[in-house]
């Protein structure tokens, strides 16, 4: 399944995720539909989200300035800012508006392996706490009442040990 | 159930951010600085085998019993670790349970990227496929 296709790891005293995937599409393409507008937010998602792009420009300094459209009807703005664009292996960006304590600073690199291309996604956060925080909320989100249930009993838990 | 799987903090505002920080409702983060220390991982590993006194954790370490004792504190307060009540005794006892909302969020991380890639290989099979037709049009 597509759980399986990628790989990833978040060490425990590191505040970095690693996630990795090998496409099935020559690196330029791939580079390509990153890249440029037309394409990113065709498959950006998440699932069930559209995407409208104010704003893209991949330049070292340039930001992607776009907004998700969720199911629920609810917007939510998004600022990613370009640091590095080495065409067509390496981008590096940082999510989050310039400033914000849990903004954080993703590396992508794209390898030629016969013919297709991995991707490798690595995110560092400004801090531990904060990838917690981001994955933490994320999974809050997700799960919905019945996580954020767990989450409850996971605090009392802790209150009482 | 789809839709909820979909975001993540940056998408969230700021002022819910400082609020959950200003209140301390972030027992990930306490797990994960328990967490963030290679003695106190050694302490997990060796619990992992079985209930362990504080001198028999303290054996392997070239450190005194209240510097052991200080690390068990936070893996308690973490909920990573239990003691026992017997008074002299008072083995210590790993609590797997703390460690499954670390495995969760991961988890939730992956399936964000999951989905994504995803959708970028479905995206480019239909480019690439695109491209194909054309190309045997023009020929």
């Amino acid at each position: 399944m597509a759980a399986a296709r990628s790989e990833s790891r978040a060490p425990a005293d590191e505040p970095i995720i690693e996630i990795t995937r090998l496409l099935d599409a020559p690196r330029a393409l791939v580079w390509m539909v990153w890249t440029d507008p037309k394409h990113a937010g065709e498959w950006w998602g998440p699932d069930g989200f559209s995407v409208t792009t104010h704003a893209m420009n991949v330049v070292p300094g340039g930001v992607w300035d776009y907004v998700m459209h969720g199911p629920d009807g609810r917007d939510y703005d998004n600022l990613i800012t370009f640091h590095e664009v080495v065409k067509p292996e390496r981008l590096v960006y940082s999510h989050g508006e310039p400033g914000d304590p849990n903004q954080f600073h993703v590396t992508v690199t794209f390898t030629e392996e016969a013919g297709k291309t991995r991707v490798r996604m690595h995110s560092v956060f400004p801090s531990v706490a904060a990838r917690d925080f981001v994955a933490r909320e994320f999974g809050a989100v997700e799960g919905g009442r019945q996580h954020l249930d767990n989450l409850a009993a996971y605090l009392a838990r802790q209150q009482h040990a | 159930m789809t839709f909820a799987r979909l975001t993540l903090a940056p998408y969230l505002t700021t002022s819910l951010i400082s609020y959950l920080v200003k209140y301390d409702m972030d027992p990930l983060s306490t797990t994960f600085q328990a967490l963030a220390d290679p003695t106190r991982r050694a302490i997990l590993a060796q619990l992992a085998l079985g209930e362990r006194s504080v001198t028999e954790l303290a054996a392997p370490f070239d450190m005194s019993l209240p510097g052991i004792s200080k690390h068990l504190k936070v893996l308690e307060h973490a909920g990573l670790i239990s003691r026992g009540r017997e008074a002299q005794w008072r083995p210590c006892k790993i609590e797997p349970k703390a460690l499954m909302p670390v495995d969760a969020w991961l988890e939730k991380y992956r399936a964000l990227w999951n989905a994504r890639f995803d959708r970028l290989e479905v995206y480019l099979r239909d480019l690439q496929a695109k491209g194909k037709k054309r190309g045997r049009g023009k020929k």
